[in-house]
């Protein structure tokens, strides 16, 4: 009796999984990662497909991780339970927002700012 | 966020929103005795001083968003996420010379809606109307649900109590006290906030320094560190346009301008500005710290208080409860006040009732804050998530006011073609822009479009409009 | 990048403004009060 409730019970123990998705991209290298996991969990971030370096981001049984301040490249997260068990790991793509056009829309956001500033300071127009 | 997740037992939060409850009802009750007719009520007596005039500048533009978005925005797009939030304090300062020029022209007015109506007609004044409530009321609603959603994750209090209390507190004392309690309760929240915020940086500080979060941030997350960060370079000037735009044309800050003595308006609004200036980075940079500290962070709206309440415990956590309560305080009355005599002064007196009695007049501005809280509540009950990112659309709509404002203040040749085409162009455009390209384009989409059409209106104009027109008698 | 010293500067720079800012509206207050000019 006691090893069949026993090998069942081992049966169902599912791997942690993470939920926010396959495949994640970013174009401002932040991403809300979140996980299912039984009891505590690491979550940890490499640059390599094997997860070779992995360095852990996280240790807890918070469900969920807001990874921000990342560049451009590939990155592969992968949650490990306590007991040993993994999840599959998924790929994170980060690739930021073209630096052309945001210096052109700051160079326009300054040149109608600097209008309104001159309007002020000119005054009265007789 | 469950209860058990909460930093602060909810018995400890209901304790404190009773104190602050019971003192800010006691200074609104106070403080309206002085209250006999409209004028009072509106404006304060039109002789606010200096302190109390810088206090509430700088105050009403601290809001929860302030306080809680400013290390969201610092953990998503690092320093210069932090810089762009403060531009935000151009829109006080660039409005301390504007405050002169419309109290010299309109010793008698009263709302930003006078001035349209006066200076463009009954069009550009519809048009304004539509905006500006657009825009009050998303922005007190947005408040209003943030009130209720913070106070849960804080003190685990159920969001329909936590809201409730917030808005009928803030409903009781504005309506008894009108913009004098406002004014006077703005003080005090105002340096409780910027004292808490202090506090809370520097216990920071005492358990992990500025190098190591320059370490810990070059190693895990280098973007925020990054001087050509995309993200946060868009930011920059968007923010700036959009506080511009929420300045100029809002009667939260025309009121102000009446209700502060002669002469006050100009240093107010400036001391406001360069009062307001380091906030988001001082309240920002904590959430740089969560690395450093080994706090992770499940959700990025929760950074600040996690970060406080991990070097601080419970002592943190009472105060960034009080901090985020004080800062919502002054931000939802004021535009309840606001809000109730622009509509009691544009809609009722001059559209109306244009006899009213200046003591009619003061009910009817209390009964219409009494709604505005009523509706207020209505609406954020049912918690439409997405309700608070509508306020972003309001973007493209205040940005396109930014020109017809400052040329109609200070250009005979600015007229009400160009005013109403460069808000109608403006905010169009701006709206087509937040949804084909992003929130980051919005407003200077919006504000560029009207520039341009307002300053072509007024080039190509024969207008000659005669400035005594805005002298309009009580 | 921004450097370790920037944002030191950054840091203890607001947090010092912000308290001056505190003392300054402090001290205006009691000013204004004592000459009777509040409101």
């Amino acid at each position: 009796m006691a090893p069949l409730l026993f090998s069942a019970s081992v049966a169902f123990a599912a791997a942690p999984e993470i939920t926010s998705g396959h495949e994640l991209s970013s174009d401002t290298g932040h991403v809300l990662v979140a996980w299912e996991a039984d009891g505590p969990a690491t979550l940890s971030i490499s640059r390599d497909a094997d997860l070779g370096d992995a360095q852990p981001l996280y240790q807890g049984n918070q469900q969920s991780y807001f990874l921000s301040g990342l560049e451009s490249g590939e990155y592969y997260l992968q949650v490990v339970e306590a007991s040993g068990a993994r999840s599959q790991p998924v790929r994170l793509s980060i690739e930021h927002q073209s630096l052309t056009k945001a210096l052109w829309l700051t160079l326009i956001g300054a040149i109608i700012t600097l209008g309104i500033v001159v309007v002020i300071f000119r005054g009265v127009r007789r | 966020m469950t209860q058990d997740n909460a930093l602060l037992a909810p018995s400890t939060g209901y304790l404190l929103l009773a104190l602050f409850s019971i003192l800010w009802i006691g200074l609104g009750l106070y403080w309206g005795r002085r209250n006999k007719s409209f004028e009072d009520h509106a404006l304060a007596g039109r002789n606010v001083g200096l302190a109390l005039g810088s206090a509430t500048a700088a105050a009403t533009w601290i809001t929860s968003n302030t306080t809680m978005l400013a290390p969201q925005f610092a953990l998503q797009l690092g320093v210069w996420g932090m810089l762009a939030y403060s531009t935000a304090a151009f829109g006080l300062i660039l409005f301390a010379p504007m405050a002169k020029r419309i109290r010299k022209l309109m010793p008698h007015g009263y709302t930003s809606g006078d001035f349209f109506r006066l200076r463009y007609g009954r069009t550009a004044w519809a048009i304004f109307l539509v905006f500006t409530l657009f825009y009050s009321l998303t922005w007190l609603v947005s408040m209003a649900m943030a009130g209720g959603i913070l106070l849960e994750a804080l003190a685990g209090i159920d969001y329909v109590w936590g809201m409730t209390v917030i808005l009928a507190v803030c409903v009781i004392y504005t309506m008894r006290g009108g913009l004098a309690a406002v004014i006077g309760t703005d003080f005090i929240q105002s340096l409780i906030i910027i004292v808490g915020i202090v506090a809370v940086g520097f216990a920071v500080l005492q358990n992990v320094s500025v190098d190591e979060i320059h370490a810990n941030l070059s190693t895990s997350k280098p973007a925020l560190l990054d001087v050509l960060f995309p993200a946060a370079i868009m930011a920059i000037f968007n923010n700036l346009l959009f506080g511009l735009g929420e300045v100029f044309h809002n009667n939260v800050w025309w009121s102000r301008v009446f209700a502060f003595r002669e002469g006050v308006g100009n240093k107010a609004f400036l001391i406001g500005g360069l009062v307001w200036f380091p906030i988001p980075i001082a309240a920002g940079f904590i959430a740089l710290a969560s690395g450093a500290l080994g706090v992770g962070v499940p959700s990025p709206d929760m950074v600040g208080p996690l970060v406080i309440a991990n070097v601080l415990g419970e002592v943190g956590a009472v105060a960034i409860f009080v901090i985020v309560f004080c800062s919502l305080a002054s931000s939802i009355d004021s535009l309840l006040a606001a809000t109730s005599d622009l509509v009691t002064e544009d809609i009722y007196r001059r559209l109306l009732h244009p006899a009213a009695t200046p003591e009619k007049l003061k009910k009817v501005a209390q009964t219409v804050t009494l709604l505005l809280g009523l509706g207020t509540w209505a609406v954020c009950v049912p918690r439409v998530g997405t309700l608070a990112s509508v306020l972003f659309f309001a973007g493209p709509l205040v940005g396109a006011m930014i020109w017809p404002i400052v040329t109609g203040l200070y250009w005979r040749s600015a007229n009400s073609v160009g005013a109403i085409g460069g808000m109608l162009l403006g905010g169009g455009a701006g709206l087509i822009a937040y949804f084909q390209i992003g929130w980051f384009v919005a407003s200077t989409v919006g504000t560029a479009v009207s520039m341009v059409w307002v300053l072509a209106c007024a080039i190509f104009s024969r207008s000659f409009f005669d400035w005594k027109m805005l002298k309009e008698a009580v | 990048m921004f450097s370790a010293d920037f944002l030191t500067m950054l840091v203890y720079g607001s947090l010092i403004w912000c308290t001056l800012s505190a003392i300054a509206l402090g001290v205006m207050l009691l000013r204004d009060l004592l000459r009777g000019e509040s409101w």
